[in-house]
């Protein structure tokens, strides 16, 4: 009864929807350390008051970054093309991300390890840098996937990129990596006020009051420029084999300024993902103002879900399209592994994915309740 | 100390150079299999990886000799050895 799951081509959408769902979990989870990294400096002054912020996210953002680490290995796993072509081709820009996911742990273990306020400062720093150009990258990079970035393949199915580091960084591809860094630093001061007591909380309700309201007006903005056609559109216009082989060679592509929103036009109904996508971020905003903590961190989740399925949904079914050769752009039905393998890490998944969910469920509950400056002086060294 | 370090290295040698010209045994070929990164990009990404990790070294081991001058906090560890610690060990009056 259930052998239409392990058709190919039901498989790769599976797969298609479980890569969103990786994203959506680490953008989710990790997001808000990462915001509150970005937020450090500024949310919190005093020593005690940055610990405060610090072991909020202390015991969890470890698990939250293998949201990171699971998303890059479905890629892998599921998406080889995707991998091979990113991974190499985005070769220099993963290298200063990973410069910058590297300050994190040290700064998190190395900063209470000396009562030297120099050398507290100087860690608060690298937190600040391991959540702010995170956050700020992953937006880039979306913002480049959407464009398209130029690379093709040898006959022989070699990916080869044809760009640079710096035309990544370019203005479009900027603008979503603030729309990323708005919606993360208020995710950030969503989990800080429901979180932290005192001056932190406070601060952190200031700001995501704010940046909330930034959050919505910028990601409005993203879909003006996409409607301008300013920020890529790709169209397959060979008929799709949704079985067929993992050939990227073998279809034809054309870009088109309106066809990200090709899909919304099909589908009126998926309208509804980048309109909450603009409400959430204004719902948690007043969740800010009217001090109701739990809602504006579910509101402020809601909307990280739901920009980044906006993305998901408007280039399906394309992954990463190529703007020297259209053609050779990746798609859900010619860049997934073998069927075997789809199949298979489909039962591991549906067998290991509501374990883990289950017992992170318990690390927050055990977990639960608010960090305040008694509270870490009274756990003294065993706090970071 | 140093010698299962050693071993793991050798081993991964042996099985790196063993396997040449395959990167998978009979099916891809290893000159295929590169991809198409530049000498200097590789240059730079290993010595900014060196660097960093070289720092973080020097950081940790200058911890690792503080954290051991301190020496394990004695009070604590007498008390916790004392049998009186624990009220299932006082005898019965």
């Amino acid at each position: 009864m259930i052998e239409f799951l392990f058709d190919y081509e039901t498989l790769r959408v599976i797969w298609w929807v479980l890569l969103g769902v990786l994203l959506i979990g680490f953008a989710a989870t990790d997001g808000f350390d990462m915001g509150v990294g970005a937020l450090l400096p500024f949310v919190a002054k005093t020593d005690a008051e940055r610990r405060v912020a610090i072991n909020t996210i202390g015991p969890v953002w470890e698990g939250n970054q293998v949201w990171f680490i699971l998303g890059g290995g479905a890629i892998f796993a599921a998406w080889p093309a995707l991998y091979a072509m990113s991974f190499s081709g985005f070769y220099l820009a993963m290298f200063l991300v990973l410069l910058a996911l590297i300050m994190r742990p040290v700064g998190f273990k190395y900063r209470s390890k000396r009562p030297d306020p120099a050398w507290r400062t100087r860690w608060d720093w690298a937190l600040f840098v391991g959540g702010a150009v995170p956050a700020l990258i992953f937006g880039v990079a979306v913002g480049n996937t959407l464009q398209g970035v130029p690379f093709h393949f040898t006959p022989d199915l070699r990916p080869i990129y044809e760009g640079s580091l710096f035309g990544l960084l370019n203005p479009l591809a900027l603008y979503c990596g603030l729309v990323s860094l708005a919606m993360l630093v208020t995710h950030g001061a969503a989990w800080l006020t429901f979180k932290a007591e005192g001056t932190v909380a406070d601060r952190a309700r200031a700001v995501g009051a704010r940046s909330a309201i930034v959050t919505s007006v910028l990601f409005a903005g993203g879909g003006v420029l996409v409607w301008l056609g300013l920020l890529g559109g790709y169209r397959v216009t060979s008929p799709i084999v949704w079985d067929g082989p993992s050939n990227p060679l073998i279809k034809t592509v054309v870009a088109d300024g309106g066809a990200w929103l090709a899909n919304f036009h099909a589908h009126p109904l998926l309208w509804i993902v980048p309109a909450l996508g603009i409400v959430a971020p204004l719902l948690a905003a007043a969740g800010f103002q009217a001090r109701l903590e739990g809602w504006t961190f579910i509101a402020s989740k809601l909307g990280v879900a739901m920009i980044i399925a906006t993305v998901g949904l408007a280039m399906f079914p394309i992954l990463l399209p190529s703007s020297s050769n259209p053609g050779h752009s990746l798609a859900v039905f010619d860049a997934s592994s073998s069927r075997a393998t789809l199949r298979n890490m489909l039962i591991a998944t549906v067998i290991f994915l509501p374990l883990i969910l289950a017992y992170t469920a318990w690390v927050y509950s055990v977990l639960w309740g608010k960090v305040g400056e008694k509270s870490i002086e009274k756990a003294g060294s065993s706090a970071y | 100390m140093p010698l299962p370090w050693i071993a793991i290295e050798v081993g991964w040698f042996v099985a790196e150079f063993g396997r040449q010209p395959w990167i998978i045994d009979g099916v891809l070929p290893t000159f295929l299999a590169t991809s198409e990164l530049g000498v200097s990009d590789l240059l730079l990404t290993i010595a900014g990886f060196t660097l960093v990790y070289g720092v973080l070294a020097v950081i940790e081991v200058r911890l690792m000799l503080a954290a051991i001058r301190k020496g394990p906090e004695v009070a604590k560890v007498i008390d916790d050895l004392r049998p009186s610690a624990d009220p299932a060990m006082q005898p019965a009056e």
